[in-house]
């Protein structure tokens, strides 16, 4: 069977793409305020009224999602962007340079991921108030060593393929060699990291909200409406469902994106560019 | 033109010494060819050169090429970087994995002429064909836009051919530029060398463990042996009457159809490598008890030299 090329890249960008929408225009979409609790309402399933049903407060569990998905989105992608930065950028230096700049940043990634996410939040949350910033700093400053010990072994691996010996020889700096020829090369890799590290975001947020550390309530995010319907879970279906099925969808989207760019990225994927000219 | 002095390269992590005091010159537009049995010191000369050597290896020597001076060691990146790809063109073994998977073939010569000879890029591009066509890809234009995985190991190494030549380098290297390759292939890029060398006048140092190789391309021959140069001679000479024991190994060692392998090289063994003394003496069969010595490289007629006591 031959197979659509970049089915994936398209349904997934065009999934982002929606769950983007919901987000930015989540007044237009949710028919609830979503803080509105009403006493007579609470664990009503779903119907016409409310789509996904109510909470134990009786507010719509529709529109709490639909809000939910402005932190919820905005915590992964800005986590991720910070923990594949600084984890590319270093994980890149250590890979190609070696000797002593490795053995400094491979020893302040040790440090790093060794000290438990929670106290970090803890120590954090006891210096400021909670906020995004501070649980999007937190989960992306703990992120980027994974990113770098990732980086810097396909770097390795690379920089002893000839062809950065053949730059080198050709005359490119180092700057060059590492921009042009070996972290595009290590691009796959990277982007595959980046679409897993927006969902595990999303669900490090809901855990430390669990302990009151992530983003408070009543501000809705998929995580804290998760961990207020563990107690429902026999009761009322919906609480847990849809917010989980809104993590799901994320989830994929992004899974389908990351997979849809690595083969885009690798020439030599079938579904790669379009390549019209003959293989002999 | 290129002029090596007493060039040192030593791994003291490893307790290997690459390469001791290696002296030699390349005349302009002239074809030498270094020989030596792996591990001899062949590629580190090259790097060595180049200005690659690894940043653990420690290394002495001064090197001129073309008016320049560079002193191992003391000699910085961007030094070096002015004649990388401009006035030295260096072809590497291995084909399959020089080139960029990720670019198409054509941008990356036409990329080193931009960068080097600040070409536009269209003018850049119709180097490339040129070069291309030169070179036997045809067609050019097609064969510019594919990507390393769409062309043979020979394609590969005419590309790769391309981009070492394409600034019109004084001094090309080639290191084993067709050891990855079939025969019939060697054949065509081994013409190519000798036709692209020749109508440039571009200085060849071609370094091979392959005897016919060398045999058809070089003039003059270098040999090295555990990082000693033993032996150099012009090519005529040497094939006929090599001078070091450890050429004679190699000369009889080249397998052959009608006659039984004569002599074989005696392996290298690890414990007993030498710290002083000639590289070879521990596998020499004439070697005498002054050989644990460093013999002196003595020249014996114009151009010829040999490192040994016991020479004929």
């Amino acid at each position: 069977m031959v197979r659509r090329q970049g089915v994936e890249l398209y349904l997934g960008i065009s999934l982002i793409i929606f769950l983007t929408v919901f987000a930015v225009l989540s007044p237009l979409f949710a028919n609830y305020d979503p803080h509105q609790t009403d006493a007579e309402r609470w664990l009503q399933s779903p119907g016409k009224e409310h789509f996904f049903g109510t909470d134990r407060l009786g507010r719509d569990i529709y529109s709490r999602v639909v809000y939910g998905a402005r932190v919820s989105l905005a915590v992964g992608i800005l986590a991720m962007l910070l923990s594949i930065t600084v984890g590319t950028a270093l994980g890149a230096l250590a890979g190609y340079f070696g000797g002593f700049a490795d053995q400094l940043i491979m020893r302040l990634t040790d440090i790093v991921l060794v000290y438990p996410t929670m106290l970090l939040a803890l120590t954090l949350v006891a210096i400021f108030e909670p906020a995004i910033w501070l649980v999007v700093l937190v989960i992306g400053g703990t992120g980027w060593p994974a990113v770098a010990r990732l980086v810097r072994g396909e770097i390795m691996r690379l920089k002893n393929l000839e062809f950065a010996a053949a730059a080198r020889m050709l005359g490119a700096s180092h700057r060059r060699v590492l921009l042009v020829h070996l972290l595009p090369n290590a691009l796959g890799q990277i982007v595959v990291a980046a679409t897993v590290a927006v969902p595990a975001a999303i669900m490090t947020e809901a855990g430390l909200g669990y302990f009151g550390l992530g983003i408070q309530p009543p501000i809705p995010t998929w995580g804290n409406m998760l961990r207020e319907a563990q107690n429902y879970i026999r009761h009322a279906w919906w609480y847990a469902t849809f917010p989980g099925a809104a993590i799901f969808l994320t989830v994929f989207a992004f899974h389908l994106t990351g997979e849809g760019l690595r083969q885009r990225l690798d020439p030599k994927s079938q579904s790669g560019r379009e390549r019209r000219a003959y293989d002999h | 033109m290129l002029t090596i002095t007493d060039l040192s390269v030593a791994f003291p992590a490893s307790c290997v010494q690459a390469l001791s005091e290696v002296s030699f010159f390349v005349a302009p537009g002239e074809t030498v060819g270094i020989v030596g049995e792996s591990g001899s010191g062949k590629s580190m000369t090259a790097l060595a050169i180049a200005g690659l050597l690894p940043p653990v290896a420690k290394a002495s020597g001064e090197i001129r090429f073309w008016g320049r001076r560079f002193v191992i060691g003391v000699s910085s990146d961007s030094d070096w970087r002015a004649i990388r790809g401009v006035e030295l063109g260096v072809v590497f073994q291995d084909p399959s994995i020089g080139l960029n998977p990720l670019l198409s073939v054509g941008s990356q010569v036409s990329e080193v002429l931009r960068f080097h000879l600040r070409k536009s890029k269209l003018e850049a591009e119709k180097e490339t064909v040129r070069l291309f066509n030169l070179l036997g890809l045809y067609p050019a234009k097609v064969r510019m836009r594919q990507f390393p995985h769409q062309l043979s190991g020979g394609m590969k190494q005419r590309v790769m051919l391309a981009a070492a030549i394409c600034c019109r380098p004084r001094l090309l290297i080639a290191d084993e530029p067709t050891t990855a390759l079939d025969v019939s292939v060697q054949a065509q890029i081994l013409c190519l060398l000798k036709e692209l060398t020749a109508a440039a006048d571009t200085a060849l140092l071609l370094i091979s463990h392959d005897l016919g190789v060398i045999a058809q391309l070089a003039e003059r021959v270098l040999v090295l042996c555990a990082g000693q140069l033993v032996e150099e001679a012009a090519v005529a000479e040497l094939f006929s009457r090599p001078a070091h024991p450890y050429t004679r190994f190699l000369l009889a060692s080249v397998p052959r159809l009608d006659l039984p392998l004569a002599l074989k090289v005696p392996a290298i063994e690890d414990n007993d490598q030498l710290l002083s003394g000639c590289g070879f003496a521990s596998r020499c069969p004439e070697r005498v008890s002054k050989c644990l010595s460093n013999p002196p490289l003595i020249r014996l007629s114009h151009g010829r030299k040999v490192r040994c006591h016991n020479r004929r």
